[in-house]
């Protein structure tokens, strides 16, 4: 009986285990998850891929770089989709998720970011967009499909990746609309016009008219000689001039009065709740740095500034980093096409690149191409040209609850309290072909085929470089909105853009065209030899088309450029690397002076004295072993917290935009008794400067020779998947907001800093002319955090160094992609 | 030693392997202990615990050391787990289940 009763326990524990074990099973070490380990790298195969019309070679070289060659472009987009797969589906399929608002589908809590998606009309955009291919340019749609059917190909034929199998999700099938969704996603991060009304309208409830143009002037200040196009703005022999308007009248006015906004000041004031909850509604948890620190840089050289006689060009557009890269390198190769560069994962054809005569980068350019509307709303309806309209409903379901999102003639409302609410014109809402202009790209030969392919570019308008073998220059590409202001002289004109809201029940206020293509800002060959476009104005202000809802960057990476250009006189490559690795913050070259100056007369103690000779022989360059830039950023950063920030905490609006250092500098110079310095700005750095010593010393010690920059800013690429252990760094990092090679982070006085999270997503210098094409990403194209191919350009790229994107090149494996 | 019990040693360890590459899970693992059965009492039950741990643990040749402990490395952070564990775990299982199964065919036959 005991033998029965033994022999029962250890079946009944036998058969406990067998059930209780089986989860473990994908940590079988011959089947399970271990086997990624083997698939790591990259090896020579055959693959059959049955939707092909002829074979396809895909060459991996030693530089991770792929090189696809096939005999249409059909094939070559469906082995671009494969190969994508391959390398990044889970990356592809997260931010596929993220964009159209269903990342609660894997990540079942989140739906904060899902709903912003959705009250962005993300989603909806991306829908129309995928129709109006499909029924209007069907052999770009095609090439979605192929491109498509490559990604599904690669779920069908393959293991599930590991990212899949760690979080237990499943692949879902590829379509163009998520190739759509990730293009409008990433238009997101780069439009000027849905956030920016909306923070100057709450700066200028609390601050008053006064105050908003002094702390945010339409030109961010000491800027009007570094714009893109030089001159007065005058474009293709058109100005604002030639209209009967002076410029200076024109840029002088108070823009948020109601004749510029069909919005009464007083009823303005009354709408901070509005505001403030239509602006948490599209804050998207994962983009945390302010639309401000988004940025780029880029520079031409023509062949008569080139010391070889070519035209040079130089790009590194800075984007949130992650591992993977938004990024990943590629060369495309058929009988009509042969260009290498950058593709978006998940997008087909080359974003950024190069063919054999041609090459061109891209920079954001600012300036609105989406406006936000006051509506007046009763129930289901909106007032519109004196009459009710119903609100156009449009219904979704996240974490099986319904959602309704609603819409106005201008766009979704992404905010309501009582009968007013807030929606956004968005140009995004209205198909564009970008797809189409990318790919004319890729297939360019000379400058004109660059210009022409442009003419497809809709959003968000972007400042392409472009530099063929003989020529270079600028295209500000892009659909910008205009809205027809009757000024109060009864002139009207038409301008970009707002400051304010604008009032949504008022036709004159709706859009009235887009810049026609022949006034978008642009140059070629400019005589001076060089132009520049990191997000400065594009142009001065007697542009035809005035940017008011202009909110350009600070423009402190313009003035390193420009200061480099100017004394550079026959570019070569050495000077083109050496200027994109610039550490060299302009506006501390000018605030730094003042700051001396206040604390010249200041009693200091020892430590206080030895830092004040550090931050006063400092050379003004965001070097990793710089005490003086540490000294230098964390004064700054007190100073703001007791001028600006003090504030903004006042009125709880410190999620603002933080001022830029140049209106700190204009206004300690010309307003040194301004209310924001509490009417003493000597007495305020002086303080600001004893807190920061007290910091410095209580957090890094009392020895200065510890208190480089390195050690309080360092770099940290994310992974997407959020695990920790799968991250880049942190590292020690060099740079600031406004170093050309750029490492920006808040105005904080924590230790160490929030880690630098946005920087160059890649950096690129070509000289089509001689065949050179240089550049270099912080990562690889894999997305296995095992593989070598994960990081493998990180390092070069941390140390500004640059691996061939040209014609010769070693190869690594070779993959046969059969029919 | 006697011929019977290398003959079921070596068809234990053979279809060890077999399980192990062909199936996933490892409750199989009871198959193989059971074919231990000629063993002599005093060896069985650790012969099987040791075939059942050092099958799958052998297994892990085929990948490069450094590489799987990186990725060992990593899985564990992920999962809060030592590495160790994670690349013993399944062995540990496999062990056991064994282990079990020879200690029922022993108390069985007895």
């Amino acid at each position: 009986m005991r033998r029965i009763i033994f022999i029962s326990i250890i079946l009944v524990l036998l058969l406990f285990i067998s059930i209780m074990t089986v989860p473990f099973s994908f940590l079988n070490p011959y089947s399970g998850i271990f086997t990624e380990i083997n698939g790591s790298n990259y090896t020579s195969e055959t693959i059959n891929l049955p939707g092909l019309t002829s074979p396809v070679n895909l060459y991996m070289d030693s530089n991770g770089i792929a090189h696809i060659y096939a005999r249409n472009n059909r094939d070559l987009f469906l082995a671009e989709g494969y190969y994508m797969a391959q390398n990044r589906l889970f990356q592809m399929e997260i931010q596929a998720l993220m964009a159209s608002g269903n990342l609660s589908r894997w990540v079942k809590s989140e739906y904060r970011s899902d709903l912003t998606m959705h009250y962005l009309g993300l989603p909806n955009n991306a829908y129309n967009l995928m129709i109006s291919y499909k029924n209007n340019e069907t052999r770009y749609y095609d090439y979605l499909l192929a491109f498509s059917k490559g990604v599904n190909d690669y779920i069908n034929g393959s293991q599930t990746p590991m990212e899949f199998r760690l979080l237990n999700v499943k692949p879902f099938y590829w379509s163009p609309f998520y190739s759509m969704v990730w293009e409008e996603y990433m238009t997101l991060f780069l439009t000027t016009g849905i956030y920016e009304p909306i923070q100057m309208d709450l700066f200028y409830s609390y601050f008053g008219y006064n105050n908003t143009n002094l702390v945010w002037p339409m030109y961010p200040y000491y800027t009007h000689n570094i714009t893109v196009v030089p001159g007065d703005g005058t474009v293709n022999g058109y100005n604002l001039t030639d209209q009967g308007i002076n410029p200076s009248y024109l840029y002088h006015m108070d823009w948020f009065s109601v004749w510029a906004t069909g919005i009464d000041k007083s009823l303005l004031k009354n709408l901070t709740y509005l505001l403030r909850i239509s602006y948490n509604n599209i804050s998207d948890p994962y983009i945390e740095y302010s639309h401000f620190s988004i940025g780029s840089n880029s520079w031409i050289i023509t062949s008569n500034y080139s010391k070889y006689g070519y035209p040079m060009i130089a790009n590194d557009p800075h984007l949130t980093l992650l591992v993977p890269s938004l990024w990943i390198p590629l060369q495309l190769n058929d009988p009509n096409m042969n260009v290498t560069g950058w593709a978006l994962a998940g997008i087909p054809g080359i974003l950024i690149g190069h063919t054999s005569r041609t090459s061109w980068g891209i920079t954001s350019a600012e300036g609105n191409s989406a406006n936000d509307y006051l509506e007046i709303l009763k129930g289901n309806y909106y007032l519109y040209n004196n009459s009710w309209h119903r609100l156009k409903e449009y219904n979704f379901t996240l974490l099986n609850k319904k959602y309704t999102m609603y819409y106005t003639n201008h766009g979704p409302l992404i905010g309501r309290y009582e009968n007013y609410g807030i929606s956004v014109d968005w140009t995004a809402s209205r198909p564009s072909y970008i797809l189409i202009s990318e790919l004319k790209l890729d297939m360019s030969k000379n400058y004109t085929d660059m210009i022409n392919a442009l003419k497809d570019w809709g959003y968000p308008p972007q400042n392409f470089a472009l530099a063929s073998v003989h020529h270079a220059g600028y295209l500000t590409a892009g659909m910008y909105p205009l809205i027809r202001e009757t000024l109060p002289d009864n002139m009207t004109v038409y301008v970009i853009g707002s400051r304010s809201l604008l009032n949504g029940s008022n036709p004159e206020y709706s859009y009235a065209g887009y810049v026609p293509f022949k006034y978008l800002p642009q140059i070629e060959d400019p005589s001076r030899g060089y132009a520049f476009a990191p997000n400065q104005p594009q142009v001065n202000e007697n542009y035809p088309y005035p940017f008011i809802g202009s909110f350009w960057a600070s423009g402190g990476r313009a003035m390193s450029i420009y200061n480099y250009l100017k004394t550079h006189e026959k570019m070569n490559l050495t000077d083109m690397k050496r200027l994109q690795a610039n550490l060299t913050d302009s506006w501390a070259e000018m605030l730094k002076p003042v700051l001396i100056d206040s604390l010249s007369d200041m009693k200091m103690n020892y430590t206080e004295n030895q830092a004040y000779n550090i931050l006063k022989d400092w050379n003004c360059s965001a070097e990793i072993n710089s005490d003086g830039m540490t000294v230098y950023w964390y004064l700054i950063s007190n100073i703001y917290n007791m001028t600006f920030f003090h504030y903004e905490r006042l009125y709880n609006i410190s999620f603002l935009y933080s001022p830029f250092e140049t209106s700190l500098i204009y206004m300690l110079k010309n307003y040194p008794d301004s209310f924001w310095f509490n009417g003493n700005s000597t007495l305020i750095i002086e303080r600001a400067f004893n807190i920061t010593i007290g910091q410095l010393m209580k957090n890094l010690g009392s020895n200065i020779s510890g208190w480089t920059w390195g050690n309080v800013h360092k770099l940290l690429i994310s992974s997407i998947t959020g695990l920790n252990e799968l991250s880049i760094g942190p590292v020690s990092y060099y740079g600031d907001d406004h170093t050309v090679s750029v490492g920006p982070v808040p105005f904080v006085t924590t230790f160490p800093l929030p880690y630098v999270n946005l920087s160059s997503s890649l950096r690129k210098i070509d000289i089509p002319g001689m065949g050179i094409y240089m550049g270099i990403f912080p990562g690889g194209p894999s997305e296995n955090f095992l593989s070598y191919y994960y990081s493998n350009q990180f390092s070069l790229w941390y140390s500004h160094q640059y691996v061939n994107y040209g014609y010769q090149w070693k190869k690594e494996a070779e993959y046969t992609y059969e029919p | 030693m006697n011929p019977k019990y290398a003959v079921s040693i070596i068809l234990s360890i053979i279809l060890s392997y077999m399980i192990v590459m062909m199936v996933p899970y490892p409750f199989l693992f009871i198959l193989p202990g059971m074919i231990l059965f000629p063993v002599k009492n005093k060896i069985m039950i650790p012969l099987s615990f040791l075939i059942g741990f050092m099958v799958p643990l052998s297994i892990y040749i085929i990948y490069p050391f450094n590489l799987l402990i990186k990725f060992a490395k990593i899985v564990g952070a992920i999962s809060g787990l030592s590495p160790f564990l994670i690349i013993l775990v399944y062995p540990l299982i496999t062990g056991i289940i064994m282990m079990l199964s020879c200690l029922a065919v022993l108390i069985i036959r007895n």
